[in-house]
């Protein structure tokens, strides 16, 4: 009998004798594959707990299959039979990959192909899928192969995720030691895994070894040590190129410090951030807003523009493709100035009330550029499903008072919360358009409803839920009369607003004047300007 | 003498415990060697090390001359084995598991896997987890059997089967191991059985062999002696010597083994029995000798005189 063949024959006798196990497995897998391909929150999340409970059911799949054939029980039938063991190992592995890996990630395609995921997006989700779901199966296989039976394989389990809760804690304030840096942890991880994947590759190669449970459980720390306590990847930034910084006359802030007597009073100051040099139709991003006081004493302090979070400024009216004039949400998309108070605290309170001489505010000017991905008529049912989104029209009204329109949304993909749509700061933006006419209205979102869930695997998550709008109010002059004439060549636009390169930025106000100066007098309000920039994107 | 099985200074530990103790034993090819011994003095482990399920902590065995990691899948393919409480797949019919096992055998031979069906009455159709104790073990048997294999290791091979099975089997397998030249090494607590089988026995007790020899040798060497005493006072205050195994006394009567196999010419023991009016000497049975070395008194004893 050739090794392939006798592959064949072992896995045809697994297959048989976990029929029971895997069939439910396929099951699950063929409910949650339906679940992944249909824009619509079907049978109310049932389809959704499918997936979950296929995720949960793949590991004890595994386990049954590698403790048919366990490589350390001495009574194991195999063992005195004349099997090649290296191709045992690999019928446990393809029968492993075959059912319980690949039918999964082949719903996990098919769910990213329905919602029309971008091609390089499916490859890498499906392989961070294979990655994560792999290492699970990895996993449990080989505490399968530690462990005599199925019930001391659930406990094992069991023991082996209180550990990594007690590990994830015991690690966590460990940030700056030398255990702390990703370098240590990542070596750990790795030997960890190859620890795993060596002593499961020797359980079935060479029968008999002994100690093999204490080297197991050493292998499992280490890998529970690199993996756990792995802290997230920080705030993502754009990478900004050189030329970007250099470029003359692009965009940057100035800065007008406003009502700086309250500081002193109540705590606060109007500080007014505008932008300059950019071009009629681009968005900018402030992030990272700082302001540093340059105090009298000749010392400085420095408080972060908490206020500046999400604002995004303007230089001139939201231009879209073929509508030049759009109304739009004026609380997100302030114009080319954004004017907050600012609120001064504690010890930075004290210090700035004994006199300021300038301020100087700092950050990183990011460009957001808007992406259109779909245009859907005006019309309830109308729906789309594009780059992981879909979205339905469920409800519209559009002679009412109130909300106007009830989308159905579902986001599928690799980080879905940056296109879920009742994610208000990263969401897609919804506009009435009437290309005739050139107009456009931002609506503006009202109340929303969400949920997370899984595709099929992890790897790719999904958002889904229901968003409510409504027009801008009514008491905006520049706001079109939505007549019938006017509704008759609207459309719905979908837009997401996409980061560029972003640059860092600083503004200075030099001097202040004299009431926060102190006992110094000084000019009125003066206001500084840009002292980097950021080369115009069109 | 050229072993089948060569095992020497081997050591097998369960943490502290050594359950095999710097173990050195030959199986002859051919012989069917029974291993005795009580519970726990390491017959499974050793026969577990064999199968190489197990690896020793120190020592080394050759299988077929040939390093137990060594083995060949054609020389693995030469040994059959079967145990008490090897785990059979459960959910697989008789003839299934014939199917499953069949293609990893060359030489597996189909009219023998039938007639040994038919012999052991097993349903073909049933499912080894639908069988009784017994009834498993003689699937299990029919699939160590059917390769016709040139070494049979067997750990406690009648457990659970009926008496009639039971001699059919030990019948069969003298007869077969003989005709086909088989080597065996077989470890049962059904000493009566081995008795029957065995043409070598080897004891073992504590991880260590006390003796290792063959049967015919052991007969000609333990002796059971049988003495009526002339009245019960006689046979009550008779000092048993160093050497003698398992005493017992009833009313006048004194019977106990001996390693002297020679006792019909032994000066010594006449000189103990003077007043014995009839004396009477037996070949040991292999169970009166295996609960004459079990006890540990007499395992001393013994040991001296094997020494």
């Amino acid at each position: 009998m050739s090794a392939l063949g006798e592959l064949w024959h072992i896995v045809k006798k697994d297959v048989r004798q976990s029929k029971w196990v895997l069939g439910a497995f396929v099951v699950l897998a063929i409910a949650a594959t339906l679940g992944a391909v249909s824009a619509e929150n079907l049978a109310g999340g049932r389809l959704q707990l499918a997936a979950v409970l296929m995720i949960v059911t793949g590991p004890v799949a595994a386990a049954t299959i590698v403790q048919t054939d366990s490589p350390t029980r001495a009574d194991a039938f195999w063992a005195s039979k004349p099997f090649r063991r290296s191709v045992m190992l690999a019928a446990k592995l393809a029968l492993v990959a075959a059912v319980l890996l690949l039918v999964p990630l082949l719903g996990q395609w098919l769910g990213l192909i329905a919602f029309d995921v971008p091609r390089d997006e499916q490859a890498s989700i499906l392989l961070a899928s294979a990655g994560m779901y792999g290492f699970v199966l990895l996993l449990a296989m080989f505490l399968a192969a530690l462990t005599p039976e199925l019930r001391s394989f659930l406990l094992a389990v069991v023991a082996f995720l209180i550990a990594a809760l007690a590990m994830g804690i015991a690690l966590s304030g460990d940030e700056g030691s030398a255990w702390g840096e990703s370098g240590m942890r990542t070596l750990a991880g790795v030997i960890g895994l190859i620890g795993v994947v060596s002593l499961l590759a020797l359980l079935y190669l060479r029968r008999g070894l002994r100690r093999v449970r204490t080297l197991g459980v050493a292998a499992l720390i280490l890998l529970l040590a690199g993996t756990v306590s792995s802290s997230g990847p920080g705030p993502s930034r754009v990478v900004v190129p050189d030329s970007a910084r250099t470029a003359a006359g692009s965009p940057g802030i100035s800065i007008e410090v406003r009502d700086t007597a309250k500081i002193r009073r109540e705590g606060r100051f109007r500080l007014r951030i505008t932008l300059t040099g950019a071009s009629g139709n681009q968005r900018y991003r402030l992030d990272h807003a700082r302001a540093r006081f340059f105090l009298h004493n000749g010392t400085t302090t420095e408080m972060p523009l908490w206020v500046f979070g999400p604002t995004v400024l303007r230089a001139g009216n939201l231009v879209l493709p073929g509508v030049p004039t759009v109304h739009d949400d004026m609380e997100r998309f302030s114009g080319p100035s954004a004017d907050r108070d600012q609120v001064v605290l504690g010890d930075i309170r004290r210090a700035v009330s004994g006199g300021v001489d300038s301020v100087r505010v700092t950050g990183d000017l990011t460009l957001v550029r808007p992406r259109v991905f779909a245009t859907l008529p005006l019309r309830t049912g109308a729906s789309v499903l594009r780059d992981g989104q879909s979205t339905r029209v469920v409800g519209l009204n559009l002679d009412g008072t109130d909300d106007i329109l009830r989308l159905s949304t579902k986001a599928v993909g690799k980080a879905s919360s940056d296109q879920d749509w009742t994610n208000d700061a990263a969401g897609p933006k919804l506009y009435l358009v009437n290309e005739q006419r050139h107009e456009g209205i931002a609506l503006q979102r009202t109340n929303s409803g969400s949920n997370m869930g899984l595709l099929v695997l992890p790897g790719a998550s999904v958002h889904q839920g229901t968003v409510n709008y409504r027009l801008p109010d009514d008491d905006d002059p520049s706001l079109p009369t939505l007549d019938g004439a006017w509704r008759q060549g609207a459309t719905l636009m979908l837009v997401n607003w996409e980061d560029g390169p972003s640059v860092p930025v600083s503004a200075a106000s030099v001097p202040l004047p004299p009431e926060v100066r102190g006992a110094r007098r000084g000019p009125p309000i003066m206001t500084g300007s840009a002292s980097a920039s950021l080369r115009a994107h069109r | 003498m050229s072993g089948v099985i060569e095992a020497s200074h081997l050591t097998y530990r369960y943490g502290r415990t050594a359950a095999l103790d710097d173990l050195s034993v030959t199986v002859p090819e051919g012989a069917l060697y029974a291993l005795i011994g009580p519970n726990g003095s390491g017959k499974t482990t050793l026969l577990q090390i064999v199968m190489g399920l197990r690896r020793p902590s120190a020592g080394r065995l050759t299988v077929f001359g040939v390093h137990h990691d060594s083995l060949t899948r054609q020389q693995r393919a030469e040994i059959g084995y079967i145990a008490e409480g090897q785990r059979l797949p459960q959910w697989m019919r008789v003839q299934e598991l014939e199917a499953y096992l069949a293609p990893l055998y060359p030489t597996w031979d189909r009219a023998l896997a039938t007639d040994l069906r038919e012999r052991f009455e097993l349903d073909p159709q049933k499912s080894i987890g639908a069988l009784s104790r017994g009834g498993q073990m003689k699937a299990a048997l029919l699939c160590a059997l059917a390769p016709r294999p040139k070494l049979l290791v067997m750990d406690e091979p009648f457990t659970g089967m009926d008496v009639l099975v039971k001699d059919e089997l030990v019948h069969g397998l003298l007869e077969t191991a003989g005709q086909e030249g088989w080597s065996v090494l077989l470890c049962s607590h059904d000493v009566g059985e081995l008795e029957l089988l065995a043409d070598w026995v080897g004891f073992l007790d504590h991880g260590r062999l006390s003796l290792s020899e063959s049967v015919e040798s052991l007969r000609a060497r333990f002796k059971r002696v049988e003495a009526r005493m002339a009245d019960e006072g006689a046979a009550r205050s008779l000092q048993p010597a160093a050497d003698w195994m398992s005493v017992e006394r009833a009313g006048a009567r004194v019977s106990f083994i001996t390693a002297h196999g020679d006792v019909e010419r032994d000066e010594r023991l006449r000189a103990l029995l003077p007043q014995a009016t009839d004396v009477e000497i037996h070949d040991a049975s292999l169970r009166e000798l295996f609960i004459a070395l079990a006890t540990s008194a007499s395992r001393r004893a013994v040991k001296e005189v094997a020494a």
